[in-house]
């Protein structure tokens, strides 16, 4: 099969100038004289994307993922290697980009998708759909201004994923809007990769690459650790990402080192999370069957009239297994006040899960199930592990399992309890 | 399209004519949008909205002439009456020129700065953006030309085929000023108070060139000044062919055609030359 997307020894170092003036100095003068200081954000980048596959990239922040889509995409000129590119490309390294806030929402589908290199006729024929899938059909002769955050990010998306390329490029661009678009996002990049268009997925959601990938890459440092299976990959990088750190309740709010993507807007942040078991100490080995608190403590910068915790448990391939917080559970917080704090313990008995390692993600947010803005979403930050008395097959195993044995041909008492 | 594109290290590829030609068909309604958002876009929201596309060069062009030709008394002499229409008219003749002009240079610096989200994020080809600054000004240069067109005949008796000889004189313009659209439009990203400089480049050309004056009020020894000026070469051909159908004469044509490809040639090659490291400084 063909190549879409060929990538040989790329390479790019960035010359960090300390004035933009300098940087013109440097192009005026040539190689004569030097104004800059040199990094490499790229080195030795090698790997090939097949026609209609879809590939994976992950790594912690500051790898060199995004800078190696924007070489993809002929944003950035690279220094040494090579690209080769077969196919109408759209890329999507960020939601929105080309945006104006004062212009209608369909003033700004039409400019957006010219951006995007569609001919005016495939713009008027997919309108419809744009406006369907983004369900602002009533909004879209507003300004873009007043509209959500969420509204916002859905009327961008869907424009995007209408484009129909040949190559789509996405830069962590699904990491945004509620739970339910973004389903429906996964949903969509799926029937694109079905229809045969070819994926370059840049993310730090492992159930991202692991269902939407054919293949993925872990690059650190700008260099490639490993391309492989998005399982290997997510197994491998997960196991890293455990070794780097301790898993400790911790009582900080510096975790932004080493791999964890931590964001939201800053209204709240989480200040402590962790699980404890029934003596109130901090724990990561859980037994099943025994009780545990998942304790969540955040302090709030700014008023927010509808707070939301809660948290989500991820199996090595990144699938969500538990998922809870305080709305969904029924007990909807009060509004919270700049300077308080609030600490959630949700108390609950720790299913039969195979013995593997999981990770736990603590957020808090505003807003409705439904529709809500992230605070602070820490993502996968504590590796619990499962250590069931028997082995566990499978993912999980329901507990209060029984057994009836039938046997035929001779009368046999039937087991207790059936 | 499905070309092979190779990205390789090294010197910036600059694009044949035939190439910009066809990026700005393929492109030409996203590059028209753009060009409407800049033309509208500043009477946005307004009440009246285009109206003033209309209502603020007739504004102006009305000052002026008050000014210069009551206060300053300023007469261009010839065969122009004394009339205040007239001398307004040929004022206003002599403005659109330079408006197109200064216009242009002046949205230049700051084109792809206030671009920089689209620039650094989405994959389309920059050289829209300078021609979006150009289309928007023939827009406006389409309006006031029009006004111009409508009342020159009346006042002046203005030959109708005026229009016809101004026509090379605007494409050699449109040329001179694309050059320089696409120059300052690079060069602003690294040196960010080029805005200020052109500020003050533009005053001076406005008054080194003929505009609101005759051409033979200009000091005799100074008259170079008006030779190596492409803009005076500009509004001196332009105000003759379109106010009394004469000209344009094929020896300034060809000295403006010269400046004019220069012009284009340098800053085409300059923005390309730069292009790649614009995602870089924003």
């Amino acid at each position: 099969m063909k190549a879409a997307i060929e990538v040989r020894g790329l390479g790019l170092r960035y010359r960090l100038y300390p004035s933009a003036f300098d940087r013109l100095k440097q192009i005026v003068a040539g190689e004569r004289k030097r104004f800059y200081r040199e990094q490499w954000a790229l080195r030795d980048v090698t790997f090939d994307v097949a026609e209609g596959r879809s590939f994976g990239i992950i790594g912690p922040n500051g790898s060199g993922k995004s800078t190696l889509l924007k070489v993809v995409c002929d944003l950035l000129a690279p220094t040494e290697g090579l690209v080769r590119r077969r196919g109408r490309l759209a890329a999507l390294l960020e939601l929105g980009a080309g945006f104006n806030a004062e212009y209608t929402g369909r003033e700004n589908v039409f400019l957006n998708a010219s951006l995007l290199g569609m001919p005016r006729e495939q713009i008027e024929r997919v309108y419809p759909e744009i406006v369907a899938f983004s369900q602002l059909a009533d909004f879209m002769d507003q300004p873009v201004k007043t509209y959500s955050s969420g509204m916002f990010v859905r009327l961008a998306f869907s424009v995007a994923a209408h484009v129909d390329p040949e190559v789509l490029v996405v830069d962590e661009a699904l990491a945004v809007g509620d739970a339910v678009f973004q389903h429906r996002c996964m949903k969509k990049i799926a029937d694109l990769r079905a229809r045969g268009t070819t994926i370059l997925l840049v993310t730090h959601d492992m159930n991202a690459l692991s269902s939407l990938c054919d293949e993925a890459m872990w690059i650190e440092e700008g260099r490639v650790r490993l391309v492989s299976s998005p399982r290997e990959i997510v197994q491998r990088y997960l196991a890293w990402v455990y070794e780097n750190r301790d898993s400790e309740l911790r009582i900080s709010s510096e975790v932004d080192r080493s791999g964890v993507l931590r964001y939201g807007d800053g209204r709240a942040r989480l200040e402590r999370w962790g699980v404890v078991d029934e003596t109130g100490g901090a724990t990561t080995m859980l037994v099943p069957g025994e009780r545990y608190e998942v304790v969540l403590d955040a302090a709030f910068h700014a008023d927010v009239a509808e707070p939301i915790l809660g948290f989500q448990i991820r199996d090595p391939f990144g699938r969500e297994l538990i998922s809870m917080n305080t709305t969904e559970r029924g007990t909807p917080l009060p509004p919270a006040r700049a300077g308080e704090r609030l600490t959630v313990r949700f108390a609950f008995p720790w299913p039969e899960l195979a013995e593997t390692d999981y990770s736990l993600s603590p957020a808090v947010a505003s807003g409705t199930q439904e529709n809500h803005t992230v605070l602070d979403w820490i993502d996968g930050d504590v590796i619990l592990r499962s250590v069931p008395t028997s082995r566990v097959l499978g993912l999980f195993r329901p507990h209060d399992v029984t057994l009836a044995v039938e046997r035929r041909g001779t009368e046999v008492p039937r087991p207790e309890g059936s | 399209m499905t070309d092979v594109v190779e990205i390789r290290p090294g010197r910036v590829e600059i694009p044949s004519l035939r190439r910009f030609g066809a990026t700005l068909r393929e492109h030409r309604y996203l590059l028209w949008q753009l060009a409407v958002r800049e033309f509208l876009g500043p009477f946005r929201g307004s009440l009246l909205g285009a109206f003033w596309a209309f209502a603020t060069p007739l504004v102006l062009l009305f000052v002026y002439a008050f000014v210069f030709s009551f206060v300053f008394r300023m007469r261009w002499g010839g065969s122009v009456s004394e009339s205040f229409l007239s001398y307004g008219l040929v004022l206003f003749a002599s403005f659109i020129p330079y408006s197109f002009l200064s216009t242009a240079l002046i949205r230049s610096s700051s084109l792809i700065v206030s671009h920089g989200g689209l620039v650094s994020k989405v994959v389309f080809p920059l050289e829209v953006l300078p021609a979006s600054v150009l289309i928007s000004g023939l827009l406006q240069l389409a309006v006031t030309t029009s006004i111009l067109v409508v009342l020159a005949p009346v006042a002046l008796g203005a030959p109708l085929t005026g229009l016809l000889r101004a026509l090379p004189v605007l494409a050699l313009h449109l040329i001179l000023t694309a050059g320089l659209t696409f120059f300052l439009s690079s060069l602003a990203v690294f040196v960010r108070d080029l805005g200020t400089v052109v500020g003050i480049a533009l005053q001076v050309l406005f008054f080194l060139t003929p505009i609101t004056y005759p051409e033979s009020a200009f000091p005799a020894r100074f008259r170079w000044v008006q030779e190596v000026n492409p803009l005076a070469v500009v509004v001196r051909l332009w105000r003759e062919a379109i106010l009394f159908g004469r000209g344009p004469d094929l020896a300034s044509l060809g000295t403006l055609a010269a400046m004019a490809l220069v012009s284009f040639a340098a800053g085409y090659w300059w923005f390309h030359r730069t292009r790649k490291a614009f995602v870089e400084v924003l």
